[in-house]
């Protein structure tokens, strides 16, 4: 009756033409992949990978042994060497010692004020002894030969 | 420190001997080759410097081996040093820094193929070297029962004869009379074999 002239406009929800799609209610399981594939390429590189492994295990023991192999029919010479020079080093000790304690009263060269280091036999070693080698050398021929011990024959 | 006066230290003159004068590489290419050459020298000192274990008295056997290693290397120089030499630089080139034979497959049978040609030195098989060689000399074992190899230590084992077995006893019927007691002391010989 009073100031309803315009009529509000709005627009209505509707549910589409022709209706909703319809829901997907049914259970979709997940994708799945075959597993054989995976399990056969294991086991194969497994039953491979053994054998690869036993004759690569042949092969580094066969060059291992070979280089120890070599190390021992060398070892003949450079013994040999190292016992002349062992030998050498000895008597330029003892000719040494004498000439140092020439003057030292009581001295005699090799023991201990006449005492001997071994009493009952005399022992002559195999192998020579730091203070036999280095006992009357300046310090720094002991830690310049270390760096020959390195090399490897 | 411990040499008196009285300790027989051989002399400078006894000691004179020429060096193998050859780097590490060319030792280790030549390795084989050189014991299979120096055998019997090798075979000698080391059996020596075990039994005697005195450096002293095998200061000769060690003379001999250095003078056979300068003559397999002066050989080696003569024929097949191109060869050698080609395999010792690959030796001292190969990685990590170690002289691995398996860095220089090629350079090594092509020396050894020049040994066997031209030097009639046959390479042993790989497993060689690891085995345990005898050695016969004529340097008598040492007496010292100090020393490890000495008669003293390890004197000789008696030579005994097997007991007889059980099929032995049908075929000699001697033997059954050692085995009177039955099996108990087999090693037990009560038998007059003969008159």
């Amino acid at each position: 009756m009073t100031g309803f002239s315009k009529v509000a406009v709005y627009r209505q929800e509707l549910p589409p033409r022709g209706g909703f799609t319809p829901i997907p209610w049914t259970r979709v399981p997940s994708r799945r992949i075959p597993l054989w594939p995976f399990v056969s390429l294991w086991l194969a590189s497994n039953i491979f990978g053994y054998f690869y492994h036993l004759s690569e295990k042949r092969e580094y023991w066969k060059n291992e042994m070979e280089m120890d192999e070599s190390r021992s029919c060398i070892e003949p010479v450079l013994l040999a060497e190292q016992d002349r020079i062992t030998l050498r080093q000895y008597r330029a000790n003892r000719d040494e010692e004498a000439k140092l304690m020439s003057d030292v009263p009581g001295w005699e060269v090799g023991t201990w004020f006449g005492s001997k280091i071994f009493k009952s036999r005399t022992y002559f070693p195999d192998r020579p002894h730091v203070l036999d080698y280095y006992g009357l050398a300046r310090p720094s021929s002991q830690r310049l030969d270390i760096n020959a011990g390195q090399w490897q024959i | 420190m411990s040499f008196t006066k009285d300790t027989k230290l051989p002399s400078y003159e006894d000691l004179e001997c020429p060096v193998v004068n050859v780097s590490s590489p060319a030792l280790r290419a030549g390795s084989f080759h050189l014991a299979k050459y120096c055998d019997l020298q090798f075979k000698e000192f080391m059996l020596c410097r075990q039994e005697e274990q005195d450096p002293r008295k095998c200061v000769k056997e060690g003379k001999d081996v250095s003078l056979c290693a300068i003559d397999f290397f002066r050989k080696v120089r003569d024929t097949c040093n191109d060869t050698f030499t080609t395999l010792w630089t690959c030796l001292d080139n190969a990685s990590e820094g170690e002289m691995g034979f398996h860095y220089c497959k090629k350079e090594q049978h092509a020396f050894e193929q020049c040994a066997k040609d031209k030097m009639n030195l046959e390479r042993p098989e790989p497993g060689y070297f690891s085995m345990v060689r005898m050695h016969d000399t004529k340097r008598p074992v040492p007496s010292d029962p100090f020393r490890a190899g000495s008669l003293e230590r390890h004197p000789p084992k008696l030579d005994l004869p097997n007991p007889p077995t059980l099929s032995q006893a049908n075929e000699y019927p001697e033997a059954r009379i050692g085995m009177k007691f039955g099996s108990r002391k087999p090693w037990v010989f009560e038998a007059k074999l003969w008159d």
